[in-house]
């Protein structure tokens, strides 16, 4: 196979990457969000439950959520991700839509604990002062946390939000141990098909340009934000 | 009379012994640039098998320890050229590139000889021992479908799973499923059938027979009526390495002295080993 060749079947992988790491940020922020607010509840039973559900989603290695995600509900005899699979194979003839369903809602849970985590530490540290500054001036509470909070927040956590962001991008390659057609499945495949190697170490080259141009981004958004003086 | 016949019985075996003790593998060199067998192998260094867990060629028992069919015909092989053998967990996809590096000196592990890998034999990647093993391909699928899966034709357009880049693959290829889905191993192949995400598999039927009916396969079943072509198991040696030949010869000492008899018969093997050695 040629070089452009392979380029154009890592190519194949390598746009289910990139779907997988958008949709996963997509869903995982609000999530993120939300499990946050759980966590800092001042009732004592929401905030237990969200922290056991952080601690048991960052305490299990991701890719064993994914097993457990694609392959448990089939052991119950009842298989959401293949009934998915199977409908848009043979009605739409897209392939593994299942199992890329399966590996979405895998990652979207597991960032979403820890982008929660990341949210809390953000609204924790902006001073107390500010809140009652808040009050005194008459805004509401909603008023106050999106105006005043959430855009002082937005700048504390981007430089942990942007290592988590990263690290996101390298770890959609482990959709691979469900079959899902990533860059990583696509080049292992042509060693296994082809017995052609150079493809695994190539692919490192797809992964720096787009965690380049992400990283040119999150500059960007955080001279943007420069200008928020805490 | 009786005595007569076993010793010309004996005779023709020699002969057939020595006839394919090479066969498979080119005469060792024995010009200059060529390193000798004594000088490459001193007796009590250290030969370097990959493998991949295989049941039941190649498994690891409760303690870790290597074995199965192939392990076990391995150490008596090297034991009786005088050396040590190591068995080292290998990728199956890059064999060939660890074979080359130097970190492994035999694929010890059901390599199927008559296959082809990106359009060249496998014969021109590595020189192969003799066939030891006849295995075919199997096709397993979900016992409740076992009404409607009972010929090649009715594989047509369903979705079938096989390990990439194995002959299982190939095979299942030829039953023109609809989406072929690959896989790492055979065994995973298995799993993601049993869990309903596949109609049916393609795998080796010496796994297929270890495993299917055993914990976590039990709802799955071989189906008898579809068969792949037989394919020869084989040991892959680096190019015209004079350990080949000493393999040979060594099976066919082991094959006289009935230990591939009794191995065969422990790890339930005998109905695919060779005849050429049990006789």
């Amino acid at each position: 196979m040629s070089f452009l060749e392979v380029t154009k079947f890592l190519m194949e992988g390598f746009q289910f990457t990139i779907l997988l790491f958008a949709l996963t940020l997509i869903i995982s922020l609000p999530l993120g969000l939300l499990i946050s607010f759980c966590s800092m509840s001042k009732i004592k039973p929401i905030k237990w439950f969200s922290k056991l559900i952080v601690w048991m989603i960052r305490g299990v290695p991701l890719m064993l959520q994914i097993f457990i995600i694609f392959y448990v509900p089939g052991f119950f005899g009842f298989n959401i991700f293949s009934q998915v699979d199977r409908y848009f194979l043979f009605e739409h003839d897209m392939q593994n839509v299942g199992r890329f369903l399966a590996a979405l809602i895998a990652f979207s849970i597991n960032y979403a604990a820890y982008f929660s985590e990341i949210f809390r530490g953000g609204i924790e540290s902006v001073p107390k002062g500010q809140y009652e500054a808040s009050e005194v001036l008459g805004m509401k509470k909603t008023q106050t946390f999106f105006r005043v909070i959430l855009p002082q927040v937005g700048k504390r956590i981007m430089p942990p939000m942007s290592n988590e962001v990263i690290t996101l991008v390298k770890d959609t390659s482990l959709a691979k141990v469900i079959m899902v057609t990533e860059v990583i499945y696509k080049a292992e495949n042509l060693l296994a098909t082809k017995s052609l190697i150079w493809p695994l170490f190539y692919v490192g080259v797809f992964y720096l340009i787009f965690v380049g141009g992400l990283t040119l981004l999150f500059n960007y958004i955080e001279k943007k934000m420069s200008y928020y003086r805490i | 009379m009786k005595k007569k016949l076993s010793l010309v019985l004996v005779a023709m075996m020699l002969l057939v012994v020595t006839v394919f003790a090479f066969a498979g593998c080119k005469d060792t060199p024995q010009d200059e640039a060529k390193k000798s067998f004594a000088e490459l192998y001193p007796a009590g260094s250290t030969v370097v098998v990959g493998v991949t867990p295989f049941d039941p060629l190649n498994y690891k028992d409760d303690s870790g320890k290597w074995i199965g069919y192939d392990t076990e015909v391995a150490e008596a092989v090297f034991a009786g050229l005088g050396l040590k053998v190591t068995f080292v967990e290998i990728d199956w996809a890059k064999k060939y590139i660890e074979l080359e590096a130097g970190n492994i000196d035999a694929i010890w592990n059901g390599f199927t000889r008559n296959g082809k890998d990106d359009g060249k034999e496998r014969a021109d990647y590595v020189d192969f021992s003799v066939d030891y093993m006849t295995n075919f391909q199997a096709v397993v699928i979900n016992k409740k479908d076992a009404g409607t899966f009972t010929t090649a034709s009715s594989l047509a357009n369903k979705i079938g799973i096989a390990e990439a880049g194995s002959a299982g693959a190939g095979f299942a290829d030829t039953l023109k499923p609809k989406q072929l889905v690959e896989t790492e191993t055979q065994i995973k192949a298995l799993t993601d059938l049993s869990s309903g995400s596949a109609d049916f598999a393609v795998v080796d039927v010496l796994l297929a027979n270890a495993k299917v009916g055993t914990e976590g396969f039990d709802n799955l079943q071989i189906v008898n009526t579809i068969q792949g072509n037989n394919e020869f198991y084989a040991i892959g040696f680096r190019k015209e390495d004079p350990l080949c030949g000493a393999v040979n010869q060594q099976l066919y000492q082991l094959a006289l002295d009935g230990t591939i008899a009794t191995l065969s018969a422990k790890y339930k093997v005998d109905a695919i080993v060779n005849a050429l050695y049990v006789d």
